[in-house]
């Protein structure tokens, strides 16, 4: 046998022992991560049947956030194992001592690691192909195909080995080690959320699977900067834990000086990206000619009004608008408590000093905050009698209504019908000069009117049933979150048809109840509140059908009148892409009515979506719209989009379906 | 104490305090930092919010975050590095007493954290007085919140601390407990003591919840109770093993029990349900001899229900003696106007709640020949099977028996059925001309494709496809007797399945065409060969001949995706059908993937036209580009059919 061969099965040899080390130390490690992600083997046949498991349900594809959290747990296990026992045990000058370099001891470390968390992973898949085997489907049952598992054992792989190097890098400063961790864990979200573009910084947007058709699709670019990061992370662990081990550990005064210098150059990036960001130095990271934007110039000098029930703070230059607020706003109030049933009603402090442009009101406890610059009279009643309707949602459910996401179309529908049925009753009280003008009056009928139609129109035009209303989630990925209003506030008048007005209010009491099914959801939950109201919710459907069919029939012409939105992405260039919109009727309403939508994927969160008015060219009786959207605004090679058209300029718009498009 | 050991005491526990803040300075100086930090991170984030309600939320966020951490790390340092690092062995040499000793600590520690505590409280004031005003009952509020949320965590903390090793083990085990506890009873684990402190009100009531309040000094005087116990322990083999660090076969075990635990608590534990539901309001008509209530929603409509409600009574008596079932589960018909004739809305209820059907019951108040009472009485019997099988018995390999015994029992039940001299039973004529149609198409009905019962269903349409497992049974009842059909429905469709996995692995080794093969004597493909005679068969009759010879040839559709720009594609159907002008096209579309999933059809994109000129191009709403997959169907009504007929149904790869 030649020298070099020889030499060669000697170096394989050491590796081996050295490996096989490794992997017997990690095997309480691999059990554990085992349990963590195959678990459900042993549990699963005990509780379900497992041959109507699907392949997606079981993998949990969806839910990636739990998955990278559990190979974040796994991963930092392993590494916190690999090193940092070595020197606890007291083994690691036996193993520095051993003839075999440094380099390769933390090679076929970090292999044995990044082994454990492999074998981890592909294990994982073939439980799961276990738990759905059985399912002889002929749709469902046949998911489970090799093409997209290995991907994603690729892909469950990258981030696994990862967050191990930064694990290991993380262990050489023991607990302390995580906190930089949690605080990305904070703070990256944050970055996302103001500019999806960065979504690069979080190795778990790798796991955001993105498919072309029933291919996962792979983000090379991400994985290679990831990787090299990873990578740097572990040279820099290499050296603290192998190069310098025999130095003593830093005195005191080097230990103060690194955490100081680091803490502040971590503050100091941190924070100065965030005021870049927040500042819009960073170009096209503010939603352009979003439709909804209101900006408010900042006010100085705040002065505070009491009334019998309300707390006013406001701007001090909108003294005479936050007056006659409050002078019907303590009326308002009384109508909606009698309208409720409550007896008591609460010191309700009101902020008018609002200037974020995100929403026109905002309801924690018993405190609203709402702008008061941009509103007309009319319109600043209706956002306070909106926001008063939470104030008194939450007290009757003592605060419990917001834990049931599928109760959001009577949340905010709820208090949208609050809204209108006590400006309502107070234009009639009496002598209505005192309360509303004509000309309010009118605004307020018509903004009714105009909510009406957008429920209507969704609920034929797109079909909708209750079930999908009350499946918020779902609702959402599909369709417009803002239909919860216009289509909540009928849902709510069916309720008062159906159930009698004063059952409104002890809606909202059943939550307290001590026998609540905490677990209830979408029409189950419905059903179950409508019933301990002594209401039938099969009648409260057919009094809401009634209502919509009803409407149709009175505004035939205004429903007509609002166009389908077909479109089709024009054209893709290096900053924008561009969407063709046309409305399949001649269309009366003004070119700022039309709007588009846009996110990255149907999970995303509601302050997630971006929006942007079109432009129009007129060609003929038809006119079509186009829009820009932003490139730098789409993180990864798929988006969703939304057409939307304003009938009213107060009003939630009519909107089409999302609908996905690519990017090349 | 005299105040000269009083005196004596305060020396001694300020040298002591002044130790350990030497001793651990630069600890705390980055801890510090790090808060100082992360209230500024919070500051930043309260302002950006588009939630935000007050920037007082800066304050809430670094209680909940930070200073949980800090109380965590301070913990730590001030108590168990003493012991890991034996330390505490030279603090008992020192002229103070162990109780003094562990005080003293705790002072240090509530000292610490109170002052970050209220230092965030401070600058969160100040910074929320910039933008808006705040009451002094809303400050005195938080701050009494903040007060007892310190003492009651770092008390906990500081008992924790002497638990040594076992600490990391009882916060996991703590911590899942709570989680199971609020999962599975009425305790709320974010209504409870220290979390409700620091709960949704913290920064927005200006009550103080004194209950919450009371429950955590409570728990901070308990806490403190038992470390002052467990500093009493002297020094020996205890304190020793707690000292030492968890070894990583122990940690593993660790991590195994408890994720056991977890899987054992959420797996067995129950839930509370919702109420079982109950038909209510004046428009509600309940029959006397079977649990069976129809609500008609207008008084125009009572006579049809009370008449539907006799027609019913009598049918679900017999399948309840048939089934041998003591009793039957609640049965619901509801009145939906927006449905059609044909289309019966099975809703979603809690299982074990019986059944609910919604019809149009304005067609059974009209002309007679609108309404498919079979079709509506089937659509209950099945949503009554899947209640009474626990949701098993649609399972696809015998699918096709859950689709077409309720049909045939609808059609030639007993109580339907009275007089054998006139000849077997036969389904509706609608489903005679409806189960022709896969003949008709030239399509294979084999075994292969009738076990894969859902693929039938997306193929030809619920109508058809119910027609064709429904004249199944009928063929099977003519051959083996009718009482073989409900034979085994009792076996199939009747009993409850248990949700554990027992029944699959059943399912697995005796699946139902076996199953049928022995019970019955005959196999599937037998079966399939009778039916397709028997369909041969019938075409004898007029009405069946000319239903045939009307659809032949077939109307054909084909599918179109046209390039366009940046990989987008423009979708289309071209129906074919010259015989069929003025008929009704309904194209039913649907981006569907990555994963395969049953339709809901009514997610289904739906787009009408009448049929002009053939052949005609109809362009689909629905957009799409290379790799996509889409679901498309395409129906056609005419009047000489008198229901739709699905003429080309795929789930299509888009290349």
């Amino acid at each position: 046998m030649s020298a070099g061969l020889y030499r060669v099965r000697l170096i394989l040899r050491k590796w081996k022992h050295l490996f096989l080390k490794e992997w017997r130390s990690f095997l309480p490690s691999w059990l554990l991560g085992f349990f963590i992600l195959s678990g459900d083997l042993f549990y699963r046949p005990f509780v379900e049947r497992i041959d109507e498991n699907t392949y997606q349900e079981v993998a949990a594809l969806e839910s990636n956030g739990m998955l990278t959290i559990s190979l974040a747990i796994i991963a930092f296990f392993v590494a916190y194992s690999t090193f940092l026992r070595e020197y606890d045990e007291k083994t690691i000058d036996w193993l520095v001592s051993l003839p075999i370099r440094r380099s390769e001891i933390f090679l076929i470390k970090a292999f044995a690691g990044a082994f454990v968390i492999v074998s981890l992973v592909c294990v994982g898949q073939f439980t799961n192909y276990l738990l759905q085997a059985l399912n002889p489907d002929s749709i469902e049952g046949k998911n489970f195909r090799l093409d997209v598992v290995f991907r994603i054992i690729f892909l469950q792989s990258v981030v696994g080995t990862i967050f191990f190097f930064h694990g290991i890098w993380a262990s050489r400063f023991r607990l302390f080690g995580l906190l930089p961790y949690v605080l990305a864990a904070s703070i990256i979200p944050l970055f996302e959320e103001l500019n999806p573009s960065l979504a690069w910084l979080n190795p778990a947007t790798i796991l955001r699977l993105e498919y072309a058709g029933r291919i996962p699709l792979i983000p090379w670019k991400l994985i290679a900067g990831h990787t090299l990061i990873a990578l740097l992370f572990g040279r820099s662990a290499y050296e603290r834990w192998l190069l310098h081990s025999e130095k003593p550990p830093s005195g005191p005064k080097r230990k103060i000086v690194a955490v100081l210098a680091t803490s502040f150059v971590f503050f100091c990036s941190c924070n100065g990206m965030l005021a870049w960001l927040l500042l819009g130095f960073f170009k096209g990271s503010l939603p352009m000619n979003d439709p909804n934007t209101r900006s408010q110039p900042k006010q100085f000098g705040v002065g505070t009004l009491q009334t019998k029930h309300l707390r006013f703070t406001y701007p001090g230059s909108f003294e005479r608008a936050a007056f006659q607020l409050a002078k019907r706003a303590d009326r308002i109030v009384e109508i909606q408590s009698k309208i409720l049933g409550i007896e008591e009603i609460p010191t309700i402090l009101v902020d008018l000093a609002e200037h974020t442009h995100f929403h026109e009101g905002i309801t924690g406890g018993i405190r609203i905050r709402m702008g008061i610059n941009e509103f007309s009279s009319w319109r600043l009643l209706h956002v306070f009698a909106h926001e008063s309707a939470h104030v008194f949602q939450q007290q009757l459910s003592q605060g419990r209504f917001d834990e049931w996401p599928d109760f959001r179309p009577f949340i905010e529908g709820g208090a949208e019908w609050l809204a209108f049925e006590s400006i309502s009753m107070l234009y009639e009280e009496g002598n209505s000069e005192k309360w509303m003008s004509e000309s309010e009056w009118a605004e307020e009928e018509a903004l009714r009117r105009a909510s009406r139609a957008v429920a209507t129109l969704a609920w034929q035009r797109h079909q909708i049933r209750i079930e999908d209303i009350l499946n918020v989630k779902e609702f959402e990925k599909r369709y417009d979150e803002r239909l919860t209003y216009p289509l909540g506030e009928t849902m709510t008048e069916a309720i008062a048809i159906a159930c009698e007005k004063k059952g409104i209010g002890s809606m909202w009491r059943v939550f307290t109840q001590s026998d609540f099914p905490q677990n209830a959801h979408g029409v189950l939950l419905v059903r179950h509140v409508l019933q301990r109201m002594h209401c039938d919710s099969e009648r409260w459907q057919q009094a809401h059908e009634k209502l919509l069919s009803e409407f149709a029939n009175k505004e035939r012409a205004l429903l007509d009148s609002v166009p389908r939105l077909e479109s089709k992405i024009k054209d893709i260039t290096p900053h924008f892409v561009i969407v063709e919109t046309h409305p399949d009727r001649p269309s009366s309403f003004p070119p700022e009515s039309y709007a588009l939508a846009f996110r990255s994927h149907e999970n995303a969160k509601s302050n997630e979506v971006r929006s942007i008015r079109g432009e129009i060219i007129q060609q003929g009786d038809m006119h079509l719209v186009f829009f820009r959207i932003p490139r730098n605004h789409i993180a990864g090679k798929r988006f969703d989009f939304m057409l939307s058209l304003f009938i009213h300029p107060a009003a939630f718009p009519y909107s089409e379906p999302w609908q996905a498009a690519l990017l090349e | 104490m005299d105040q000269k050991s009083t005196a004596n005491y305060f020396k001694k526990a300020s040298a002591l305090f002044r130790k350990d803040l030497i001793q651990h300075r630069s600890a705390f100086l980055g801890l510090f930092v790090f808060l100082v930090f992360t209230w500024f991170l919070f500051a930043i984030t309260s302002w950006s919010a588009p939630s935000r309600i007050s920037l007082l939320e800066t304050h809430a966020l670094f209680m909940r975050m930070s200073w949980v951490i800090t109380a965590f790390a301070v913990g730590n340092r001030l108590v168990v590095s003493e012991n890991y690092g034996r330390t505490f062995r030279f603090l008992e040499t020192l002229p103070l007493g162990r109780f003094e000793i562990g005080l003293t600590k705790y002072i240090t520690g509530f000292f610490l954290l109170i002052s970050l505590a209220l230092g965030s409280a401070l600058l969160s004031f100040l910074f929320a007085a910039l933008f808006e005003a705040i009451e002094e009952s809303l400050i005195v509020a938080i701050l009494i919140r903040t007060l007892g949320f310190c003492a009651s965590v770092w008390s906990f903390v500081f008992m924790m601390g002497h638990l040594g090793k076992l600490r990391i083990v009882l916060y996991v085990v703590f911590s899942f407990a709570l989680l199971i506890l609020s999962a599975t009873t009425e305790f709320e684990l974010l209504r409870w003591g220290p979390f409700a402190l620091v709960g949704k009100g913290f920064v927005f009531d200006p009550r103080v919840p004194w209950r919450e309040l009371g429950v955590s000094v409570g728990l901070a005087f308990a806490c403190f109770g038992i470390a002052a116990w467990l500093e009493s322990f002297r020094d020996g083999s205890l304190q020793e093993r707690l000292a030492q660090p968890l070894s990583a076969r122990e940690r593993a075990m660790t991590g195994i029990a408890i994720i056991a635990l977890l899987m054992a608590g959420t797996g067995l534990a129950p839930e509370p349900e919702p109420d079982p539901y109950h038909l209510s309001g004046p428009h509600v008509v309940f029959s006397r001899r079977v649990p069976l209530g129809i609500t008609y929603g207008s008084q125009e409509l009572e006579d049809a229900a009370k008449s539907l409600l006799n027609e019913l009574e009598a049918s679900l008596l017999e399948l309840q003696e048939a089934m041998g079932w003591s009793a039957l589960p609640s049965l619901r018909i509801s009145h939906r106007s927006s449905l059609d004739n044909r289309t019966f809305e099975i809703a979603h209820l809690r299982r074990g709640d019986g059944a609910l059907v919604r019809a149009n019951l304005s067609h059974f108040a009209g002309k007679a020949q609108e309404a498919d009472p079979q079709g509506l009485e089937a659509a209950l019997i099945r949503a009554l099977f899947e209640d009474r099988s626990n949701r098993r018995a649609a399972f696809e390999p015998q699918a096709w028996f859950f689709w077409g015994f309720p049909i045939w029992w609808a059609s030639c039940g007993p109580s339907k059925f009275a007089n054998p001299s006139e000849g077997p039973c036969r389904l509706p004529l609608q489903r005679r001309l409806a189960a022709q149609l896969p003949i008709i198409q030239g399509r294979a009905v084999g075994a292969k494709e009738f076990l894969a019962w859902n693929t039938v269903l997306e193929q030809y349409g619920e109508h058809t496809a119910e027609a064709l497992a429904g004249t199944a049974i009928q063929v099977l009842a003519e051959k083996k007797g009718s009482e073989v059909p409900i034979l085994l429905a009792k076996r199939w469709l009747a009993p409850w399945a248990p949700n554990d996995s027992r029944i699959s692995f059943v399912n697995w080794l005796f699946p139902p065409p076996k199953q049928i093969e022995k019970q019955v004597g005959i196999s599937i493909d037998e079966l399939l060969g009778l039916l397709r005679e028997h369909l041969l068969r019938e075409r004898g009759e007029q009405e069946i001949a000319r239903f045939v010879s009307f659809l032949q040839p077939w109307p054909l559709a084909r599918f179109e995706a046209t390039p366009g720009p940046a990989q987008h594609h423009t979708l289309a159907i071209t129906v074919d059908w010259a015989r069929g002008l003025g008929a009704l096209i309904t194209v039913r579309s649907l981006r569907i993937g990555p994963y395969d999933m049953h339709i809901d059809p009514a997610l289904l994109q739906r787009k009408q036209e009448v049929l002009e000129h053939s052949p005609m191009t109809i362009p689909l709403p629905l957009q799409s580009f290379a790799g996509d997959r889409v679901f498309l169907a395409v129906d056609i009504e005419h009047p000489k059919i008198g229901f739709p007929i699905r003429i080309f149904s795929k789930r299509i790869d888009i290349k």
